[in-house]
């Protein structure tokens, strides 16, 4: 990469940008200002993810012996709950979306905010409240139920803290609502002058493909947590079996949100991967419509396979057979994906930056995740290996191996244009390398402690299988470590790094064409877009020095 | 012919702007459907298990309160769209007409839902209560927690209704009604879906086994 | 100002939506009491749904609407029908 840091394309100190029109705390809290709103949700969500990871540190902690030494039974499953919880619906849901989604969407498709500035505003303090509520019920004595809140234990039986939990549960999915109705309509309505939908970067078509399962499955969670609260709090048989409701029932209404949900998780990295990808691979994104297209098919067909999580649980052999059926086919536009970055990178300058070598990793590791749920969408097998730890590597695999990775790989390639400096690429690259090794230390072994038959939601285990339990706490603390270094070398790449040039990657977005850190309404003039997106050349037609052509720059 | 609206960031153009407040509108819209549909599906389940006694349990609701309160809504409906569409036309006076006549059939029905509720509490019909007459008869026991659970619900979404109702009457009071006609058009869309969700709930909370 | 005509149209239309939603809930009314008639559930739907159908298309002019305005209603319906088609699929199947 080009480091202009002197050059003519620097910013100049004294030059304004978003960052330094208004300094006082109060014209952070009430900016409408996209790009400070998803500083705001960065700060929010780190914060949420080291609680989470408290929790998770304490697990692997416990599950470092066989016997329940270090917490109690009931102990450990308020501590997997809080995991499952503030992992999911604040970090997780809204980490790429809210962040680099707020910051960048805009910026891509031209625009000087997004549709509804004052919505996005109200949908972090949506997300803060429900934080609040959520942590009360944490700091209070926590919830025992697991992240899936399953009644009747939930509603009749729980001795905890349901009712706060559900409510700022409800709470935060109004926050996701109001993200994905501004970003749908944000491009839909706001794309520049040339920005066709066949222009636009895959990061755009990843968050609109997001919004919407934001917008149709969110809802849903939302009458299901509501009706939680109505029958804690005011006594309101509904899945109560004594006045004849169906637990199983509330398992459907969960899971059609929950399960898109996971989608809503990792479409957006998807779309973070494509960018870094094709940028450091100095190609064009191979087969950019099928690209798009499978987004759109993971995004619908998503909605009809919840029913996988339910095969144990007491549905139809007839509908668990469709829904079976229906997972095997969504694995078809996901594979076509990786296929397709692999396809990018074959016969690519690749430069193996910090981002690419997370994109590189979530490759392989939403490969082999991915791979499993095929193993689980299988009913017989998952007849043996659901509710063991094969599911719990399963998801770690896509969400943490693959969503994260992406979020931290995403986080570090435009950490120049959001931040206007440049962070230490030695460390970077050995924090993401730590991080994959540390990932898969962790998460192997569960594979195999699943395989032998573990059960998950345990807080002591038969001696046998400790030497996969030890090797998977280990992991966890290089992990861990992985996780820790970029608060160092991000500060101090705030506090003391390089300025950056408008475009240090060189990359071909809309969003490298203006400063880094961009002006507050992101452009001096509107763009008006020429060309198509990734118009990255072989380096024997680099046209006068640079492979790349931005897409406010003629073909 | 509109007066010319007051524009919001990031909009430089009314019709731009107009387009998104009515497609994001009905993008919460959607959701709200959804919502309200999750409802009606574990209805459907309840009442298909058990008919006869959710019949049974049904026939203590009271049909007077709610078809009054049916109409009231349903009238309701009908002055707000005149108020919104007259504010769009500058015809300031049927636009406050129409909110003020909106507020107060609203109000009203909330008014009648207390009097209807306290009459319920009266016959002990609330499934918590000790003396609940359906203890053991499931289905009537799942209608009567439907019951509260989603009149509250709609009473909520109506009492927030209201507020942006006022709202729109405040803004007429600042005189500024006729530049933001947009924001009484998506009110309006608002509370159409709090009446078209009452318009269901009422054959189905109030008809039942009639 | 709307002139005369304008203005009797704005007072006047809805009142028809509301006559015509007053009188299709009279007859739900009417069904659901008059002893042993049949098909009282669907009956009663299907008026509401004529009733919604009043509601979207008169007084909140979905007819009228952008192609992307009514595609996001249709949405709402379809995804729901998601819910009821794979919930039932079960249920019905146990």
């Amino acid at each position: 990469m080009r480091s202009d840091d002197t050059g003519l394309l620097a910013r100049e100190p004294g030059e304004t940008s978003y960052l330094t029109e208004g300094t006082t705390l109060r014209s952070w809290l009430l900016s409408t200002d996209h790009k400070r709103i998803a500083i705001l949700y960065a700060l929010s969500i780190t914060g949420f993810f080291f609680i989470g990871g408290a929790a998770a540190t304490m697990i692997r902690l416990e599950l470092f012996t066989p016997q329940g030494d270090f917490t109690t039974a009931d102990e450990y499953n308020r501590l997997f709950t809080l995991h499952g919880v503030i992992m999911v619906w604040f970090f997780l849901v809204p980490s790429i979306p809210a962040t680099l989604g707020n910051f960048l969407l805009p910026l891509m498709v031209g625009a000087k905010d997004v549709a509804f500035p004052r919505l996005n505003l109200m949908s972090w303090y949506l997300y803060i409240i429900a934080g609040i509520f959520t942590l009360a019920a944490l700091l209070l004595g926590g919830v025992d139920t697991g992240w899936t809140f399953y009644t009747p234990l939930s509603t009749l039986y729980s001795n905890s803290y349901v009712l706060l939990a559900a409510f700022g549960i409800f709470v935060v999915g109004f926050s996701s609502i109001a993200t994905g109705i501004n970003f749908i309509a944000t491009v839909h309505l706001l794309r520049t002058k040339g920005m066709t939908w066949m222009r636009l970067p895959l990061f755009a078509w990843a968050m609109y493909a997001t919004s919407l399962v934001m917008v149709l499955a969110t809802p849903v969670l939302a009458m299901a947590m509501l009706l939680i609260c109505a029958e804690r709090l005011l006594g309101l048989p509904i899945f109560d079996p004594r006045a004849g409701g169906d637990p199983v029932l509330f398992q459907h209404i969960f899971w059609f949100y929950s399960h898109p949900a996971v989608y809503i998780m990792i479409l957006p990295a998807m779309g973070v991967v494509s960018e870094i990808i094709a940028c450091e691979a100095r190609r064009r994104v191979f087969g950019y419509q099928f690209m798009v297209y499978a987004m759109l098919v993971i995004a619908v067909i998503g909605f009809l396979v919840w029913g996988h999580h339910m095969f144990v649980a007491g549905q139809s052999p007839f509908a668990s057979m469709i829904f079976s059926f229906l997972s095997f086919v969504i694995a078809v536009p996901s594979a076509i994906k990786v296929f397709n970055w692999t396809g990018t990178l074959y016969r690519g300058s690749i430069r193996f930056s910090a981002p690419m070598l997370y994109a590189l990793g979530f490759v392989g590791l939403f490969t082999l995740g991915g791979l499993t749920g095929l193993f689980l969408a299988s009913i017989p097998v998952d007849v043996h290996l659901s509710d063991t730890y094969f599911v719990v590597a399963h998801f770690h695999y896509i969400m943490v191996g693959g969503a994260v990775s992406a979020f931290f790989g995403g986080l570090h390639f435009w950490w120049p244009k959001i931040t206007g400096r440049m962070y230490s690429e030695s460390f970077a690259r050995f924090a993401a390398i730590t991080l994959f090794f540390g990932f898969n230390f962790t998460f192997f072994p569960q594979f195999i402690l699943g395989y032998l038959g573990m059960p998950r939601r345990y807080h002591e285990y038969p001696p046998e299988f400790q030497v996969w339990n030890v090797m998977s706490s280990t992991g966890a603390v290089v992990l861990a470590i992985g996780y820790l270094m970029p608060l160092g070398y991000f500060a101090y790449s705030l506090l003391n790094g390089k300025r950056a040039s408008d475009n240090p990657w060189e990359a071909t977005g809309l969003e490298w064409t203006t400063s880094s850190p961009p002006p507050k309404h992101n452009f001096l003039e509107p763009p008006v877009v020429l060309t198509e997106p990734y118009a990255y050349h072989d380096w024997d037609e680099a046209p006068g020095g640079a492979d790349e052509t931005r897409q406010d720059q003629p073909a | 012919m509109s007066t010319t609206p007051i524009l919001v960031e990031p909009f430089e153009e009314p019709e731009r702007q107009r387009e998104a407040m009515v497609f994001g509108l009905w993008l919460f819209l959607a959701t709200e459907i959804l919502f309200f549909g999750g409802f009606f599906f574990l209805y459907a389940v309840a009442r298909m298990q058990d008919p006869g006694d959710f019949a049974k349990g049904a026939a203590h609701a009271n049909l007077l309160l709610g078809t009054v309160n049916t109409i009231l809504l349903m009238t309701s409906s009908a002055t707000l769209t005149i108020a919104e569409r007259a504010a769009r036309d500058g015809w300031m006076r049927a636009a406050r007409w129409g909110i003020i006549l909106t507020l107060m059939l609203g109000t009203a029905f909330l008014v009648v839902k207390g009097f209807e509720y306290r009459e319920d509490l009266a016959e002990h019909l609330f499934p918590a209560a000790p003396d609940f007459p359906f203890a053991g008869k499931t289905g009537a026991t799942r209608f009567w927690s439907f019951y509260w659970f989603i009149t509250l619900v709609h009473a909520i979404h109506l009492t927030i209704g209201l507020g942006c109702v006022a709202r729109l009457l405040w803004l007429e009071r600042q005189g500024t009604l006729a530049r933001r006609w947009m924001v009484a058009e998506v009110t309006t869309l608002y509370w159409h879906l709090v009446d078209i969700v009452w318009l269901l709930l009422w054959p189905l909370l109030y008809l039942v086994g009639r | 100002m709307p002139g005369v005509a304008d203005r009797r149209r704005m007072l006047f239309a809805p009142c028809g939506i509301w006559a015509a939603l007053v009188l299709l809930g009279g007859m739900s009314l009417v069904y659901a009491l008059v002893p042993g008639l049949p098909y009282k559930l669907v009956a009663s739907l299907a008026i509401v749904i004529a009733q919604a159908g009043l509601v979207l298309i008169g007084f909140m002019r979905l007819g009228k609407s952008s192609t992307l305005v009514r595609t996001t209603a249709l949405a709402g319906i379809v995804w729901l029908g998601f819910l009821f088609l794979m919930t039932f699929a079960d249920l019905w199947t146990r």
